[in-house]
């Protein structure tokens, strides 16, 4: 990597690392495992996922506590509410919940009903708010946002025509030359890239870099789509003698692919899976090489 | 003349049946070997040694390190008697002493309920190794006499799936009685097709024969190169099974731990609901498929990399998991993942050391490829998962220490990438 590279990545980490800073804008404290006493104030919020954690009589949590797994004995104050899935909570005599308590699963003890000064949730008890019940769209509807889609990614391949000629042209090479390849690395991308950005999100610090890496992964198979159509749109538009300029070839290309590809993805089982197969292919073909930057070759075989 | 096409489907403009037997050949014998080492051996010894023979965790964990350096030992001795006496080029000795080895296996099999004490189980673990020593540089060797370079990829990924998805689909209990039953099938029905291909001439055999003289079949895909013609094979086999002896290390010291959290295995591999099963064993099948691709694609070094790194992965969400809510039972994607890492390291091992060789060195080369880094670090890994155990390490900690080994040999991959010599560009 060179110079300037590095100093473009230190200083996305560095920017992404400032959200989770002590003056930042969200603070939580996360407790897994060991004991724990928590004395004074507490700012932010508390998530216990193991362990045993102590609020002390004159202690108060500024925020919400979730307590997942292990154990809280609560003697201080909550400020906000208490959400409890599962391990342990005891009421000691001086504990207060300002919010509501939320109560999911796990062992409750000591509850007395002044120690709560909002609700307390339990089971199906939790009082979701009112939502209108969710029609599904006209078939209109749903052609307006096909065309609006397919418009906007025609634009965006206009532009990436314009100004990344040679990345494009060697993603939709990956593509249409190596489609089985790309299937396979994008299969494979997909599956880790997946489950990385849940266990990054699952650390709860490292939201940010999580929702990144979702960005990532839909911008490569975008980028994967938009390449293959701007190769596929002047072939198709020589077989159909359309005589175009290059630029409402792309546009046109971009445009139509998006179209059929969104009626595809509609037919029922057959559909979802064409649709992972091609988001697959093309992200493959990005990953492999490198957002366009350097060409794939496969390893090749000792001749006959 | 000779017909140097790699392409199954085709031999002076017909169909090449002998290609496609031979082809075929190879991956039922692989993954029925596979399953056989997968299921019985690695599973059911130690089942039989503790519920049956009633013995410690800490005399299992020894008796199977003895079976790991004893089989290393014997394939390391026997592919190099082979690679002197020019057997690597012998197609038909090559068959004829797989007949011997499934033969033993299958008789070996069949007594195995006669044991009634560790030293006579000893002694039986002793005659297994011999076996399964003799089988791994033979049956290997027989790659480059079936399977063209070009097609190794796609034979490795047809293995691993059949095998797998056998173990995921068929494996109700995971006991010592259930595997002999269905094994001894296997076998007895292997022996009588290998005996008859061993001792009976048929003119499909003698074209097989010759196969390992055509380049096609020969020169392994990292033998040579654009700018070096010349075999150069070596270091790279060295490089290999250094890493192979670390994923195996790591695969087997996790997993070994993670088949005795009931929570783990009930919601997943030991599932009593068919379809959870059928999804691993999919997953084994997608796994096994995508490393077929990726085989002919990528270099092996890339290869490590995805495989270190689903590890890793792996195994920490297996702690995280563990962390939050101890050994409850799990979702889907903790074994997904598990299968897909299982599934590409196999695929990699079938096709990879038949690539690092020659007819004349295959027998050495698998012999040190399999033995040394598979059967020695899954044997060593599976002694020392069940002696830690028994020491009363916690599931959390041995976990992490997994982990941080796949970690530690994912940065290892990364560093030797930094500091490697670029290649001559010609």
């Amino acid at each position: 990597m060179n110079r300037n590279k590095m100093i473009a990545c230190l200083m996305l980490l560095g920017l992404m690392l400032s959200s989770c800073g002590a003056n930042g804008r969200y603070q939580m404290t996360l407790i897994t495992d060991g004991d724990h006493t928590l004395a004074g104030n507490t700012k932010g919020d508390v998530i216990i996922l193991g362990g045993k954690t102590s609020l002390e009589k004159d202690a108060v949590v500024e925020g919400a506590t979730h307590v997942i797994s292990g154990m809280l004995r609560l003697d201080g104050e909550i400020k906000g509410d208490l959400s409890f899935l599962g391990g342990e909570v005891i009421f000691g005599p001086q504990g207060q919940i300002d919010g509501d308590l939320n109560y999911g699963g796990g062992d409750l003890s000591n509850l007395r009903q002044e120690s709560v000064t909002g609700i307390v949730n339990a089971g199906t008890g939790i009082q979701l708010p009112a939502v209108e019940t969710q029609k599904s769209k006209a078939p209109g509807a749903l052609l307006i946002r096909w065309v609006i889609n397919a418009a906007l990614l025609g634009a965006l391949a206009m532009i990436l025509n314009r100004y990344l000629p040679g990345h494009c042209r060697r993603v939709s090479k990956a593509v249409l030359g190596h489609s089985l390849v790309s299937l396979a690395m994008g299969l494979l991308a997909g599956i880790v890239g997946i489950t990385l950005v849940v266990v990054t999100a699952y650390t709860i610090l490292l939201i940010p870099v999580a929702l990144l890496g979702l960005v990532l992964l839909g911008t490569a198979v975008i980028f994967g789509w938009i390449a293959c159509f701007i190769a596929l749109g002047p072939i198709a538009a020589h077989y159909l003698k359309i005589n175009l300029s290059s630029n409402w070839i792309v546009f046109g290309g971009t445009f139509v692919g998006m179209m059929l590809l969104s009626i595809i993805t509609e037919i029922p089982i057959a559909g979802g899976i064409i649709g992972i197969l091609i988001a697959s292919t093309s992200l493959g073909a990005v990953f492999l090489t490198r957002f366009g930057i350097r060409r794939f070759i496969p390893e090749s075989y000792p001749t006959a | 003349m000779q017909n140097n096409d790699s392409n199954l489907l085709t031999h002076t403009h017909s169909i090449n049946f002998p290609r496609i037997f031979g082809f075929l050949l190879f991956v039922g014998m692989m993954a029925a070997g596979y399953y056989y080492n997968l299921t019985f051996v690695q599973l059911g010894l130690e089942d039989f040694g503790t519920n049956w023979l009633g013995l410690s965790e800490i005399s299992i964990a020894r008796d199977m390190a003895l079976l790991a350096i004893f089989t290393c030992f014997i394939a390391l001795a026997f592919g190099w008697w082979m690679m002197h006496r020019g057997l690597g080029r012998q197609f038909r000795v090559k068959l004829q002493i797989s007949f011997g080895v499934i033969l033993t296996q299958t008789i070996l099999t069949a007594i195995l309920p006669v044991v009634h004490s560790e030293s006579v189980f000893i002694a039986w673990l002793v005659l297994v190794s011999c076996a399964l020593g003799i089988g791994v540089p033979v049956m290997f060797s027989l790659t480059i006499d079936l399977v063209p370079v070009k097609q190794r990829g796609v034979a490795a990924a047809l293995v691993t799936a059949s095998a797998y998805f056998a173990a995921e689909v068929l494996s109700k209990q995971w006991d010592f009685a259930a595997y002999r039953e269905q094994l001894l099938l296997v076998l007895i029905g292997g022996c009588l097709g290998m005996g008859i291909l061993a001792f009976l001439r048929h003119p499909w055999l003698d074209i097989l024969a010759q196969q390992h003289q055509q380049p096609a079949f020969a020169i392994g895909r990292f033998v040579r190169t654009k700018t070096n013609p010349n075999p150069r094979s070596s270091r790279r086999v060295i490089g290999v099974i250094v890493a192979m002896f670390g994923i195996y290390f790591v695969d087997s010291l996790g997993f070994l731990r993670l088949l005795k959290v009931p929570g783990f295995m009930e919601t997943t591999w030991q599932s009593p609901i068919f379809s959870e099963r059928l999804f691993i064993a999919g997953v084994h099948i997608v796994g096994a498929l995508i490393a077929g691709v990726l085989y002919s694609a990528l270099t092996e070094r890339q290869l490590y990399f995805w495989i270190l790194g689903l590890f890793a992965l792996t195994h920490l969400q297996y702690s995280l998991h563990i962390r939050a809510t101890g050994d409850m039972g799990t979702v889907l994607a903790f074994p997904m993942l598990y299968a897909l890492a299982v599934s590409l390291y196999t695929v990699v091992n079938f096709a990879i050391w038949a690539d690092l060789s020659t007819p004349d060195t295959i027998p050495i080369n698998s012999a040190l490829g399999v033995a040394l880094s598979a059967w020695t670090a899954t044997f060593l890994s599976t002694g020392l998962a069940i002696y830690w155990q028994g020491q009363g390490m916690s599931l959390e900690r041995h976990i992490q220490i997994v982990d941080s080994l796949a970690i530690l040999l994912f940065l290892a991959l990364l560093v030797l990438a930094f500091l490697r010599k670029p290649e001559a560009i010609t």
